[in-house]
Order: structure tokens, then sequence, then C-alpha cells
């Protein structure tokens, strides 16, 4: 089997090893490290998109691919850098003040990286102002926010508050997730988009960046 | 009292919500919840008191997040064990010896090892602590709840079960996706009742996935598969803004609704999980005939 096509089987399958193991030995082959990104890394992640989408793998499986990934990624990087590839826009994440859970916001944010986006995570228990302040900083054109708890996801309407404040006319877009929010409370609060998953956050970065 | 021989003489009407409540009442958004036993136990004590009023059997402790590995996150694990202890004696107070307390025991917030960061030694013995901590101050029963993962939650009623003899409830939560309801981590609530009850719980069920409807759909499941499926604590429906506020839709009646089919799918612990008020708890209890 074509060495390309292993390394994005082992992200596929997650195993992390070989994922490393294969990384190493396709850079010393000489392959071009953004073709192993593009073809291997990120098509593999883009397939466990789809799987988790279709209910056909779960937070287990997806968690093991975007640790090999990321075992792999961490392979890559120099050459990638080197090479001068850029990320494919870059991303705020955290979850919203108050709320301490990071399992989501986690996934969402090693999906965007598999994904090829620069993803700033701001951790958990952040305040509104620290997602604009962030996004602003890092020239972000998308901020992700995450709340699992009820009494906390509609500190999320603040963040969009604060953004569209400061700059009225920006193009910075926001997305929001997590178990009890839904596409209703994200409208009703004017966020951009609504990701029911980790996957679909992924497709609206992609939508939002316009690089689907 | 005994939880097994009490549901011998039929069902038990639970509690409603103690975290939408404090937010209600004031709670700093962002604080530990449960550092209020200690901070103003008057304001968790009225709180189970409106319960009890309301008609529950049992109440849950203040103590959904008090462990190591959660407290650690806040700053106050140092506090763990006045956080429990107190947690149970303000239960107590309410109850006196005509209501049960249970332990509340939610999840660590961690990921698990391979697929988080976090060993099971670390998980188990956080949970052990708790569980004796609960067994010394005298709770009538563990309700560990909110589980999404199935190995956790197994971990939990295994070290609870190494620190006491009382019954042990274990409820988890799930989603309906393209191949009905699962984890997060891909369980149905067929199997997770199958290997709770195998882990040494005592009765099994869900909480917070959502209203009673979603409630009877997964009770169904796992009455499929076993009898000790007896536990629905369902939210008051799925939060909405209006306006600046935040929500739960599902009012004490249409709550109420769900009574009937949930007996008869030998469903015997009913009580409410978020957004759910001492008014649900009224509308339920008169649904199982209570005056």
């Amino acid at each position: 089997m074509e060495i390309v096509t292993e390394l994005r089987e082992a992200v596929v399958r997650g195993d992390m090893a070989k994922a490393r193991e294969l990384a190493e030995k396709a850079l010393k082959a000489g392959h071009d490290p953004a073709v192993l990104l593009n073809d291997a890394l990120i098509s593999g992640m883009d397939h466990v998109g789809e799987l988790f989408k279709a209910n056909e793998v779960y937070v287990p499986e997806v968690l093991l691919s975007a640790k090999s990934m990321q075992q792999a990624m961490q392979v890559l990087k120099p050459s990638l850098v080197k090479s001068g590839i850029k990320p494919r826009g870059t991303v705020v994440v955290g979850t919203v003040r108050g709320d301490l859970h990071d399992i989501g916001k986690n996934l969402v944010a090693m999906m965007l990286e598999g994904a090829g986006f620069e993803v700033i995570d701001l951790g958990n228990d952040v305040p509104p102002e620290r997602f604009v302040d962030a996004a602003f900083e890092h020239k972000a054109s998308l901020i992700g926010m995450s709340a699992l708890l009820t009494t906390t996801m509609y500190t999320m309407k603040e963040t969009i508050e604060i953004l569209r404040q400061r700059r009225p006319a920006t193009a910075i877009r926001t997305m929001i997730g997590g178990a009890p929010v839904t596409a209703a409370f994200a409208r009703e609060i004017g966020a951009d988009g609504y990701g029911p998953d980790a996957a679909t956050a992924v497709d609206l970065a992609k939508q939002f960046t316009g690089k689907a | 009292m005994d939880l097994v021989q009490r549901l011998e003489a039929g069902p038990v009407l639970g509690d409603g919500a103690m975290g939408t409540m404090l937010q209600g009442q004031g709670l700093r958004s962002g604080a530990a919840p449960e550092l209020l036993n200690l901070e103003n136990p008057g304001l968790v004590g009225r709180i189970h008191a409106g319960y009890i009023d309301a008609g529950s059997e049992y109440i849950e402790t203040n103590t959904f997040g008090a462990n190591r590995l959660k407290l650690s996150q806040h700053g106050c694990d140092a506090r763990l064990d006045e956080i429990v202890l107190r947690g149970v004696e303000i239960a107590r107070r309410e109850t006196g010896d005509t209501s049960m307390v249970a332990g509340s025991v939610g999840p660590t917030g961690r990921l698990l090892e391979p697929h988080g960061d976090t060993p099971h030694e670390k998980v188990h013995e956080a949970f052990g602590e708790v569980a004796r901590l609960m067994e010394r101050a005298g709770v009538d029963f563990f309700l560990v709840e909110t589980m999404t993962d199935l190995e956790e939650a197994r971990i939990a009623i295994g070290a609870i079960r190494e620190a006491s003899r009382r019954p042990v409830v274990a409820t988890s939560v799930f989603a309906k996706g393209a191949r009905g309801y699962r984890s997060i981590m891909g369980k149905s609530p067929e199997e997770t009742a199958t290997a709770l009850i195998d882990a040494g719980a005592t009765f099994v069920g869900t909480n917070c996935s959502g209203g009673i409807e979603e409630a009877i759909e997964i009770m169904k499941a796992m009455a499929s598969v076993s009898t000790a499926a007896a536990v629905a604590q369902p939210n008051a429906g799925i939060p909405r803004m209006e306006g600046p506020d935040l929500v739960y839709p599902e009012t004490p009646a249409a709550m109420a609704l769900g009574v009937r089919p949930l007996l008869a799918l030998g469903v015997r612990m009913i009580g409410g999980c978020c957004g759910t008020t001492p008014e649900h708890i009224k509308a339920l209890a008169s649904a199982l005939g209570r005056s």
C-alpha cells in the first residue's frame, strides 16, 4: 500500500504509534509534507468526521484518531513551517465563563486542527471579553464557544454583543455548540452558526472561511 | 430508611433541580455550587425544604461536583471533606426520618485514558474518597448521576461499593442520533443498563437527557434488558432564550403526563433535573396519586 494511504488509514483507525512511525518514514522517503498533511491527515480526519456525523463512530474513536493525527502532525510540523504552508484560517475556541467542561471543546479543537486550521484554545471558564480580545489579537476569522451547562450557555450572547459593539462591521463569525445548545438558541442569540457535533463545527468553520 | 424496602411499598418521588434553582437565587456564575454548603447553608436548606413540601420522598445532597478532581479546578479541593459532610448534614436536617437523603455523585469532568489523560486509578480514588465521606455522614443511598462515560460510571459504582453497603443508583445521559439514543461515548441505553448493573448498581436509569418524552423512550430501552431500570429524572424540556432569560419550556402539567407511561415501564423513582422546580414535583406528586 502506498505510504500516504497507509498513514491516512492509521489516522482513521486511531493507531497513534503507527501514525507517528509512518509520518517519519514518509518524510525520510522524501514525500512532500504538504501532500502528507492534505491527503493523509486532513483527508483521514475528514473521513472520521463523516463517520462521526453518521453515528458510525462516537467520541472515543474520534479522540483516538485526533490523537493519531496530532502524533503525525508533530513530525510534519517543522517541515511544514520550513516550506511556508499556511493554515486554513484561525479559530478561537473556548468553554464559556462559569463552565469547566472541556471535553466537547477539546474535541472541536482537535478536529479543527485536523482540518488544517490554526486553533487558539482559550481553555475553559473563558469570559466573553477574552473571546473577543483573542480573536482580534490573533486575527481570527471565527470564534467557537462551547457550554455544557444550561446555567452558563447564556453568556454566549454576551460575547456576540461585545463583538458587535466593538466592531459593528466585523467579519469575525461566531459558532456555538454543547449539549444544551440548540439551533433555535443560536438564532435567538444571533450566533452565525450552530454545531450539533464537532464534525459539523468543522464544516461551519470551512464555510465561514470560504474554503469549503 | 432503606430504599429497597421503601420501593417495595410503591414508587418514590425524588426532588427537582438544585443547580438551576441556585442560579435563580444569585449563585455567581462560575462559582462551585457545592461551596454554598459552607457559605450559605440556609439557601441550600431552603431549596431542599421546598422540595420536601412539594412531596419529595428523597432529596439529593448539594454535592454533584464535590470530588477532588472537579473541585481542584475551582481551587477549593482542600475543603472537600467539609463540603460533603455539610452537604449531607444540610439535607438530613430537612428530611428528618421521613424522607431519604441521596448522596449525589456527578462526573469528574475528566476524560479517562486512553481517550483522555486521566488514569482510571485517579478517578477511582476520587470517587472512593467521596463515598467514604458520604457513608460516614449517613446518606440513605448513593445517586451516581449525569454520567456520559459508562466507564467512569462503572468506576464510581465500584468505588462506592468498596466504601459502603448502601444501595447505589446510577443514571446516565443519552442523546438521540441516527442510530437512536446513545451516550456521547456511543453506548446505548440497553448496554449501559446492563453494564451498570454488572458493576454493582442497585437501580439504573437516566437523568438530564432532555424532557419527559426522551426519558420515556430511554427507559423503554433500559426496561427491555432489566427490571432494575427504575429511575427517570428528566429536565424540564430543552432550554431556550426568551429575551434575557433562559427558559425551560416543559410545564409541570406536561411533565406529569409522563408519570403513567413511566410507571408502566417499571420506573419507580421519578424526579427532575435541570429546570425543574417544586411546582414540577407537586405535579408529579399528584400524578402519583399523592394528595
